[in-house]
């Protein structure tokens, strides 16, 4: 087993673990105990390749300093969910949510241009959540407590102000 | 500070430059989802129901319609139990048609306008988004 840091920059490092290169993120879970959120690069270099460009400026600018500022955490997406045969696997995913300040985009008609990928108030009435998965391969990837799996911006709740709306319905349980 | 998330992306990845979007649509499999983004954009994700999620663009251009894209999710469940094969190259009309053979509160028109905006196909066999069950 392998585990190699190869370089730390604003808060992502980059280590290569089984032989596989990681960007780990510092963030906390639902008990305030700092943990280590992992995403592997070539998930996000499939991102570049889909030239899903602004998927990718919110995870460095607001997933990677965000995960430390989360404000609710649910467990449980009640939603149809298969992942590694599992036909239960939603029951262990979790939601991170909060209020970024920020968020990014660009004009269609600048959508070329790599200079104009531009940031921008966040989006009024709206909170960002990511979804993650406990590590359930940790004899592979020791420094990973939680997979990074998805990102998005979601309209908030009425009751929670930095939560999902209809997360009472949405969730089995808020651990947060 | 606009510029510099750019070059933080391409450095961190270490690319030459950001690459040009075109209309896609791809399987996440550890969200066991289809995706189908019309835009590079940033999305609020609109939860119609249990199985499908509108995408829609936050800073639509005027004019535009700000539903970008959707997600169909629980595919593989969905799938599994109708003990259907789910791989090799899937069209994203043929993954809609079983949903709404078993969902048919789902044939809504705004589901299948995005859906025909473009004949969009899913690679099944494409290699995992994440490593969870590598």
């Amino acid at each position: 087993m392998e585990s190699k840091n190869v370089w730390a920059d604003e808060g992502v490092r980059q280590i290569e673990e089984n032989g596989e290169k990681l960007y780990l993120v510092a963030g906390v879970d639902h008990t305030g105990a700092q943990k280590v959120f992992g995403i592997p690069k070539r998930q996000l270099e499939k991102h570049h390749h889909r030239g899903s460009n602004v998927k990718l400026a919110q995870f460095f600018a607001i997933v990677v300093p965000g995960l430390v500022l989360v404000e609710h955490i649910f467990r449980g997406l009640r939603r149809p969910l298969c992942d590694m045969g599992d036909m239960d696997a939603d029951k262990a995913k979790l939601a991170f949510s909060w209020k970024p300040a920020w968020d990014y985009w660009w004009r269609e008609a600048d959508r070329f241009e790599d200079r104009r990928l531009e940031s921008r108030e966040a989006p009024d009435g709206k909170v960002f959540v990511v979804n993650v998965s406990p590590n359930a391969v940790r004899q592979l990837y020791p420094s990973v407590d939680y997979w990074i799996e998805r990102w998005y911006w979601a309209r908030r709740s009425n009751t929670l102000l930095k939560a999902p709306v209809d997360w009472e319905n949405r969730f089995d349980e808020q651990l947060k | 500070m606009n510029s510099s998330i750019a070059k933080r992306i391409v450095n961190a990845l270490g690319k030459d430059g950001l690459r040009p979007f075109a209309p896609l649509a791809y399987y996440d499999k550890h969200m066991d989802c289809v995706r189908v983004e019309l835009r590079d954009c940033s999305f609020t994700e609109e939860r119609l129901n249990e199985h499908v999620t509108f995408l829609e663009d936050n800073y639509p251009a005027p004019g535009r319609s700000a539903v970008a894209g959707i997600m169909f999710k629980g595919v593989k469940h969905l799938f599994t139990k109708a003990g259907l094969p789910l791989e090799g190259v899937i069209h994203v009309t043929t993954i809609l048609n079983q949903f709404v053979k078993n969902y048919p509160e789902l044939v809504e028109e705004r589901i299948w306008k995005i859906v025909n905006e473009m004949d969009l196909t899913v690679d099944m066999s494409e290699e995992p988004d994440s490593l969870v069950a590598a």
